[in-house]
């Protein structure tokens, strides 16, 4: 397990009323070793409490967050992070940025790290830019480097909180490409999104979340199976040229539909179980916990 | 100490990189050229006007360029959220706080050594003879100031924005340099319950005066005990106040 969480429990007060709001209640999940799980929850769900909360950024009130099982002892060193919005050092070159984040998390000689960032820079499609100051980059440039920042060090583990906010559909459509190749990499990938068909293109587990507490943890199919309702079955009735559907809630159901359309002598076309998106799955997962 | 190295040497491209930084600096060696010529309108106190008023402007230049510049060196790695990317890697915040105090106290000492040879050059130009150890003791006491200015700009900075920091350290950099004179002035105040306040405050609060050499090319005053005595109380005060920014540092979340 690359990383596993317990009862995470995170408090903001007020700074002018002193007042407590608790923003993460028992919070508890896990991620698995080599997978693309996606972090999903509306505006103000608590992600990036939780991101900020596991990577120490913010102090838990409780809780405990365990990353690689504790093998290494400052796990800091195999984890690469990309915040939500990509505000760097504007008065470094693209060079010496990669460099300066290598230097910190690197065991290497400069020229080694110099090295590594110039190739990186290469395969992110920015090496043209690699001597012009940060602030001349684009948004998308800035969150193609931000990304390279978090790899540079060849981390096992990478979380990045919205990382294709904001971007034109190209810009996404490159860090789509670059995190399927980290995923293909083997390299554990934790990331938070607001676009949901990107992360049903990238994930296989997912995580959600909603007002600081976990709705749903577990395999992509497993969510977007939980949206479906039973089975849908498609017929012709007898002298009609117009498909009809009728939905059944479970097997026995669909056996009872099959029997009457074979009772009708109507002609059956399907029997399916529909296809639900994983937007359509989450706006009913949401009703649901809302209802209960 | 990798880490407290690559922080500070990447403040220090920051601070270089910095425009306001030369307008500032121009700014001051026009201040300190025009102090010195200004001595020149004494009738027969040329050269101690001339020093008095250079130096006075070099130390309020160095000041200004420590509580301005350096009230914003943290603060403004928080409020643009560059600190994020930087406390995920494998350093403290310990490490992180002291990578800044180096790397802005390394600009501050080129600056030192920069107003020291202008001041020097133009003092030769004008045709005065001094001795040079004289301001090179004026200008280790300015610095010796500067780190414990640095050191308390940085422990208001982890808790305060770039605004309040500035202000908190001109409130400590005043009375820092008047403790002394209220002290002398409330001693023989009736109001016994009012100079038992200023004592305590004149021993809690550092003395800023004790770096204050600036009538050594004139008088030779400083000694070796004086000398001693300002290395060690900036040395502590430095290392209480780091220690105090640390300690709040660590607690702090960065939202």
């Amino acid at each position: 397990m690359a990383l596993e969480v317990h009862n995470l429990c995170k408090t903001f007060r007020d700074k002018l009323t002193m007042q407590k709001r608790q923003v993460l209640f028992d919070v508890s999940f896990e991620v698995q070793t080599g997978s693309i799980t996606g972090f999903l929850g509306s505006n103000g769900a608590g992600k990036t409490t939780t991101m900020k909360s596991l990577l120490g950024l913010l102090q838990k009130d409780s809780g405990d967050v365990t990353f690689f099982k504790n093998q290494y002892p400052d796990f800091r060193q195999h984890i690469g992070y990309m915040p939500e919005r990509p505000y760097f050092y504007e008065y470094l070159t693209g060079l010496e940025f990669l460099v300066f984040y290598g230097q910190l998390s690197l065991r290497e000689s400069r020229a080694q790290i110099r090295l590594r960032a110039v190739q990186l820079l290469d395969k992110i499609g920015l090496s043209h830019a690699k001597d012009k100051l940060l602030r001349s980059y684009s948004k998308g440039m800035l969150q193609r480097i931000g990304l390279a920042q978090a790899i540079i060090h060849d981390p096992k583990f990478i979380i990045l909180d919205e990382p294709m906010s904001g971007l034109d559909p190209d810009g996404r459509a490159q860090i789509i490409e670059l995190i399927k190749e980290l995923g293909q990499k083997g390299i554990t990938l934790f990331f938070s999104s607001h676009l949901l068909d990107d992360v049903e293109k990238l994930c296989d587990r997912l995580v959600i979340i909603d007002k600081g507490r976990i709705l749903f943890e577990g395999t992509k199919q497993t969510f977007m199976k939980s949206g479906t309702s039973g089975y849908e079955v498609s017929f012709l009735a007898k002298n009609q040229l117009q498909p009809q559907k009728v939905s059944a809630p479970d097997l026995a159901a669909v056996q009872n539909v099959l029997q009457r359309l074979q009772q009708e002598a109507a002609v059956l076309i399907s029997v399916h179980e529909p296809r639900v998106t994983l937007e359509e799955a989450f706006a009913q997962l949401k009703r649901e916990k809302s209802l209960s | 100490m990798k880490n407290i190295f690559i922080i500070s040497q990447n403040t220090f491209r920051e601070l270089l990189r910095n425009r306001v930084l030369y307008a500032l600096l121009f700014f001051a060696a026009f201040l300190i050229i025009l102090m010195i010529v200004l001595g020149q309108l004494s009738f027969t106190e040329q050269f101690r006007l001339s020093v008095s008023l250079g130096l006075a402007s070099i130390h309020m230049c160095m000041a200004a360029l420590t509580i301005f510049i350096g009230g914003s060196i943290v603060y403004r790695e928080i409020d643009k959220l560059t600190i994020l990317t930087v406390l995920v890697r494998p350093l403290s915040r310990a490490q992180f706080l002291m990578g800044k105090y180096i790397g802005f106290l390394q600009l501050m000492f080129v600056f030192a050594l920069g107003f020291f040879t202008l001041f020097s050059l133009s003092l030769s130009f004008m045709g005065f003879n001094y001795n040079l150890i004289d301001f090179a003791i004026v200008f280790f006491g300015m610095c010796l100031e500067v780190m414990v200015l640095l050191a308390v700009t940085i422990l208001f900075s982890t808790f305060s924005a770039s605004f309040l920091t500035i202000i908190f350290t001109l409130c400590f950099f005043f009375i820092g340099h008047w403790s002394e004179s209220l002290y002398e002035l409330i001693k023989g105040s009736y109001d016994p319950g009012y100079s038992e306040v200023i004592k305590l405050a004149h021993i809690l609060l550092p003395n800023l005066e004790v770096f204050n050499w600036r009538l050594q090319p004139m008088e030779s005053f400083v000694t070796a005990a004086s000398f001693g005595k300002a290395v060690v109380l900036s040395l502590l005060w430095t290392a209480c106040c780091m220690q105090g920014a640390t300690l709040i540092f660590r607690k702090r979340d960065f939202a």
